[in-house]
């Protein structure tokens, strides 16, 4: 995945067949599709919903309203990596809060931002399922879990030239 | 099965919902969400009833009826949940209802009434937080919306056009277009059947009841008036009439009382819409059969500028079949602006045509920038049925108090074919009436001109017609056989055009209006809208047929004289000029790379 | 990980699917009904039943999903069941397959939780090769396979209906119940929808019989319970309890000290002061998804409303009137109890909305929506409003 400002339409096109080579063209995939898609891109655009829309034969505007729905499918631009600290209870007891402060700093924006180089977003989740190890925090798919501030920072700065 | 309301034994039928029995019954569910044209949704939760050993309400709408239920109601537990959620869209709805078009037939205003609400437990939304979107036909305003879905469902199910949706989730669902790009870069067709659904005042048309009023203001101006088909069979609704009574004559009085200088009746170019296009049509037919071109048929009708938009929109690649005729509408207002201004010594410059239509994308197609044949913007001013309505009650105009008069002349002129053209397949009626009889030199042979297999409200109509015994200039056309489908509502049209579109449709002749039942169920008539209420409308437009005493367009003496003064005959290069147009192909979403 | 019970072991794989080949169909589903084995998600519907629903409904095409939405905040035991024992998941749902007579599996895997899909689709070709799955297993002419979908981030498809959309490549909105999903689920087709740990328990009560699970717990609720323990505890982590345990002795359990206040049931539980720890957790008394969250002395329960109350902001689906207009009141009244605002009659007015919400909202999270501000505000008004 490389970081990405504008996205060009035959990028799209060139990932989506990769994406669907051996994926039924089945309403039930695209959920799946839509996921590779922000893993591959960071976020979805209207020029993603229209050639995912022509696959699965379906209006792309319907393809942007089911994104829209989840958190995971972002439809605004974002970054290349997502942060998402655990804003629930038991997270909130152990310092989540100090966690986000940490990352703001080191990323310098405020929480439910993105750097200006597109690198970073910083989201807040809901229950990470991570309570006995709080606080907790992904990165796109990858977990971490246990942070202190300090700790959050290392994360961070390890992903800053990824 | 038997299933009790409030106490009484009723029956119902394995299959269906509560409401659905106690509508049955004469019990009254207030409801929100629910709309007899559209899928269910049960998502407004205003229609919830108490089934006893449930433990939660359940909307009436959705739930099932079964053996043995016991449901209330009407309970004090009832009541109050009911009223709390009226409260609580209320709370969410940004209501100003003193300035609300929509405050005379709110449903949200009338349950806050039926439901004795005074106050709202907590603060209201005070301020906008959503700007208005304003297009040619149609205003939206979403902090007016309060989330019914029913123009989602309207526009997916019924129009198949998907150009809003529910976007976002929880508190911050709303309802958008896409991306954000708003109505004019998606392809809405502008048919305004959202509208019609609307519970609200969160759609409505897009309104021209000012200059209107300023140009019939200005002793500078001549302002001439043209009224569609549909009009006259639903403005009664309006004024507390009978959905299906016929006011013409009242309509026209009432005009004539508003100062419009001449009342005219789109009719009159609908008459001349049939010979155009009738004449085109054989032209298309002579140049496929004997000619081999391909791609001019089947050829469709024009005169619906939502399935116009449509057509340009998701079949760009079929546009050359549709008719280059222009609508009535837009055929009336070049030849207001040359034909009659000439005629009358009136400086079109100085000339305002209004017109008053059944439909919302009517104003569009005004605006289109093609629309200006006759040097002028050729229609000046649409005004839906329901602003004509609203100026007559401005001006202290009942509809019931109005005597009957007689449209003006020349362009008052009409047949029964003419009146047609508002219910769906009386396009097609009209046309066959007069293609038949260029053809054959008789009478379509259908029993007192009623061409009954076009009729009515199934969403696509098919008919064949064996076409003997020509006259020479036809007899290409000797024992042929002319298959035509008549469609309405967009949904229905794409089931056409997709066959249309694979090559398995063998149609010579298809007929599309964008709305359901045709133009008396335009984006533009009186809410609320039902099936049963657009059937009525269509027996008011065929009755008003019967009533007329010519019932074929060629045999319009206003048309012939038209011709012989004017136009010179069919498709003359003079009618290519001023009723003739062509098409855009558009793209979905002229935003998207 | 300090469990005690069966539910986290590892057994010797396919032995109860042997055994259940072994039995006929209708059998087993009577097993699982006798066994008293209810739905471990929360809702607590009877295993046994949906099995017959399912199994009884006629189509060829029906489906096993096993429900791996775990958002309920605090919960994470099946996060661990599906870190540490999978293929036990797995072989509940070719168990279930093969009484209802499906082909195909579906564990909806939240998103949150998709640093698991690789392990666990490494298990499910580990059992493809041992012919645990897939195409005439275990030589017995039954065939089943399963597959992992990822959720996207929305609490909300852990509710049955919502799942079922969300398979179907929706928005995640819970449909009207009935047709439930044994009759018309996924495409319109049969499907059985069960949480992760309840498919744990159907191997074993396949294996070692009904009674021997009856023989634990109290009253009507059989078995074991895995319970996630989190907040202020030493030893935070899954707990096998059997079902009647007090809340006070498994808060020793965990290592609590000094606690004012437990939540039972995550966001959608309720919250109970130190006089109710004598209470059970049980179906009878307080049933729960197996979210524990505990708070000592030092926490403020406005703090811990707010947390909850913004959840269910961000987490109802937004469809249905009671559910979407009615969380941001109580978001707002949060405010005014912190900024010591509040008046009677506001309180009285959110008992109202809450009182609606439970009765009207179209699905689950509506109307549990509102329960941990009415229990914080019922036991510890002192502390709220003074």
């Amino acid at each position: 995945m490389t970081v990405l400002s504008k996205i060009s339409k035959k990028e799209i096109i060139n990932e989506l067949d990769n994406i669907l080579s051996g994926v039924s063209l089945d309403r039930g995939n695209l959920l799946c599709v839509l996921e590779s898609l922000v893993g591959k891109f960071g976020y979805l655009n209207d020029t993603m919903a229209v050639e995912v829309g022509r696959r699965f034969s379906m209006d792309p505007n319907e393809v942007y309203s089911v994104a829209s729905f989840y958190a995971f499918l972002p439809v605004k631009k974002s970054g290349k990596y997502k942060i998402r600290v655990c804003r629930t209870i038991s997270c909130k007891l152990k310092n989540a809060d100090g966690i986000v402060k940490a990352i703001e700093e080191e990323i310098g924006v405020k929480f439910g931002n993105t750097t200006k180089d597109m690198r970073f977003t910083l989201e807040r989740a809901n229950c990470l399922g991570m309570c006995d190890k709080a606080p907790a925090m992904l990165i796109n798919d990858k977990v971490y879990t246990e942070l202190t501030p300090e700790k959050a920072k290392e994360i961070i700065k390890s992903y800053k030239n990824k | 099965m038997d299933i009790h309301i409030n106490g009484k034994k009723y029956k119902a039928v394995q299959g269906e919902t509560i409401l659905e029995v106690a509508v049955k019954n004469g019990i009254k569910i207030p409801t929100l969400c629910y709309h007899s044209d559209l899928c269910l949704a049960g998502n407004c939760r205003i229609c919830v009833v108490d089934v006893d050993g449930a433990k939660t309400l359940q909307a009436s709408c959705t739930a099932m009826a079964s053996n043995g239920m016991k449901i209330w109601t009407n309970t004090p537990k009832v009541i109050k949940a009911r009223k709390m959620n009226i409260q609580l869209l209320l709370g969410s709805h940004f209501g100003e209802c003193y300035t609300c078009p929509r405050n005379s037939n709110c449903e949200l205003l009338k349950l806050a009434e039926e439901h004795g609400i005074e106050e709202l437990p907590f603060p209201k939304k005070s301020k906008r937080t959503r700007e208005l979107e304003i297009t040619p036909s149609l205003t939206r305003d979403p902090d007016k919306c309060i989330m019914c879905g029913r123009c989602v469902r309207t526009c997916e199910e019924l129009q198949g056009v998907h150009a809003v949706k529910p976007i976002g989730r929880s508190n911050d669902v709303r309802i958008e277009t896409f991306f954000g790009q708003g109505l004019m870069h998606t392809s809405c067709t502008m048919c305004g059947q959202c509208i019609n659904r609307c519970p609200t005042g969160a759609l409505y048309e897009t309104s021209c009841i000012q200059p209107v009023w300023d140009a019939l203001a200005d002793p500078d101006k001549y302002v001439v008036v043209q009224t569609a088909p549909a009009v006259r069979a639903a403005l009664g609704e309006e004024f507390g009439m009978e959905p299906g009574t016929r006011v013409t004559g009242k309509m026209v009085a009432a005009l004539r009382k508003l100062g419009f200088n001449k009342i005219f009746d789109t009719q009159f170019t609908a008459d001349l819409t049939i010979i155009e296009e009738g004449t085109e049509f054989l032209t298309r037919l002579k140049r496929t059969l004997v000619g081999k071109e391909k791609g001019l048929l089947p050829m469709t009708t024009s005169c619906s500028p939502g399935w116009v938009k449509y057509i340009e929109h998701f079949y760009p690649d079929l546009l050359t079949h549709v008719s280059t005729c222009k609508s009535p509408q837009q055929m009336f207002g070049p030849l207001a602006k040359t034909y009659f201004a000439e005629k009358e010594g009136i400086n079109p410059s100085k000339m305002l045509t209004v017109s008053i239509m059944p439909c919302v994308a009517k104003k569009y197609e005004a605006d289109r920038p093609e629309m200006n044949a006759s040097g002028y913007k050729d229609v000046d001013y649409v005004l839906t049925t329901r602003e004509l309505a609203k100026m007559m009650k401005t001006a202290g105009l009942d509809l019931k108090d109005m005597p009957v008069e007689e449209y003006d002349n020349p362009f008052g002129i009409s047949t029964g074919a003419a009146v047609i053209f508002g219910a769906t397949g009386g396009v097609m009626e009209a046309a066959l009436r007069t293609v038949y009889e260029i053809v054959t030199g008789r009478e379509v042979p259908f029993k007192n001109l009623d061409i009954t297999p076009v009729r009515g409200m199934e969403d696509v109509k098919e008919a064949e017609i064996t076409i003997e015994g020509v006259t020479a200039e036809y007899k290409f056309l000797e024992g042929a056989k002319v298959r035509v489908a008549v469609a309405h509502s967009l949904g229905a049209a794409k089931k056409v055009m997709d066959k249309v579109k694979s090559g398995e449709a063998d149609y010579h002749f298809i007929e599309i209006m964008a709305c359901p039942g045709g133009c008396l169920g335009g984006g533009g008539q009186p809410i609320p809208t039902s099936p049963e209420i657009r059937k009525a409308r269509a027996r008011a437009i065929y009755e008003e047929d019967e009533s007329m005493a010519i019932r074929k367009s060629h045999d319009n003496p206003a048309i012939k004289k038209l011709y012989e003064d004017f136009l010179e005959k069919p498709n003359s290069h003079k009618a290519h000029e001023l009723l003739h147009t062509h098409y855009l192909k558009r793209k979905r979403f002229d935003k998207v790379k | 990980m300090p469990a005690a019970g069966f539910i986290l072991e590892k057994i010797k794989q396919g032995e109860a699917l042997k055994k259940a080949f072994e039995i006929n169909r209708a059998e087993i589903t009577d097993i699982i009904k006798d066994s008293g084995l209810k739905g471990r998600g929360g809702a607590g519907f009877p295993t046994g039943l949906k099995m017959y629903l399912c199994g009884a409904a006629a189509d060829t095409v029906k489906y096993v999903v096993c429900n791996a939405d775990e958002g309920e905040p605090g919960t994470f035991k099946d996060r661990v069941i599906l870190e540490t024992i999978p293929e036990k998941v797995f072989e509940g749902m070719t168990i279930t397959a093969y009484v209802i007579g499906s082909r195909e599996g579906i564990v909806y895997l939240r998103g949150e939780y998709a640093y698991l899909k690789s392990e666990l689709e490494n298990v499910l070709k580990e059992m493809r090769k041992n012919n645990m799955l897939g195409e005439n297993i275990l030589g017995k002419g039954f065939s089943f396979d399963i597959r992992i979908a990822l959720g996207a981030g929305a609490y909300v498809c852990g509710e049955e209906t919502a799942l079922i959309e969300s398979l179907e490549g929706k928005r995640g909105e819970a449909k009207n119940k009935p047709p439930f999903p044994v009759s018309s689920g996924l495409f319109g087709h049969p499907t059985l929808v069960s949480n992760v740990e309840t498919f744990c328990n159907i191997p074993h009560i396949v294996d070692k019989g009904s009674l021997w699970f009856k023989n634990m717990g109290s009253g009507k609720s059989t078995g074991t319970k895995l319970i996630s323990v989190s907040g202020d505890v030493k030893k935070p982590g899954v707990y096998e309890i059997t079902f009647g345990m007090k809340v006070k002795d498994l808060l020793k359990l965990a290592g609590a000290e000094e606690t004012k206040a437990v939540d039972i049931g995550g966001a959608s539980g309720i919250i109970i002061p130190e006089l109710q720890f004598e209470r059970e957790i049980s179906f009878e008394d307080i049933p729960t998804g197996g979210s524990i969250i505990v708070f000592d002395k030092t926490r403020k329960m406005a703090d811990i409303m707010e947390n909850f109350m913004e959840f269910f902001l961000d987490e109802s689906c937004g469809q249905c009137t009671p559910c979407r207009e009615g969380t941001k009141y109580f978001v707002d009244a949060v405010e005014k109890i912190k900024n010591r605002k509040i008046t009677e009659q506001d309180l009285k007015n959110l008992r109202d909305i809450s009182d609606c919400m439970k009765i009207t909202s179209k699905c689950g999270l509506g109307q549990a929506s509102t329960n941990a501000f009415i229990s914080i505000l019922d036991n510890f008004k002192d502390e709220l409003l003074s």
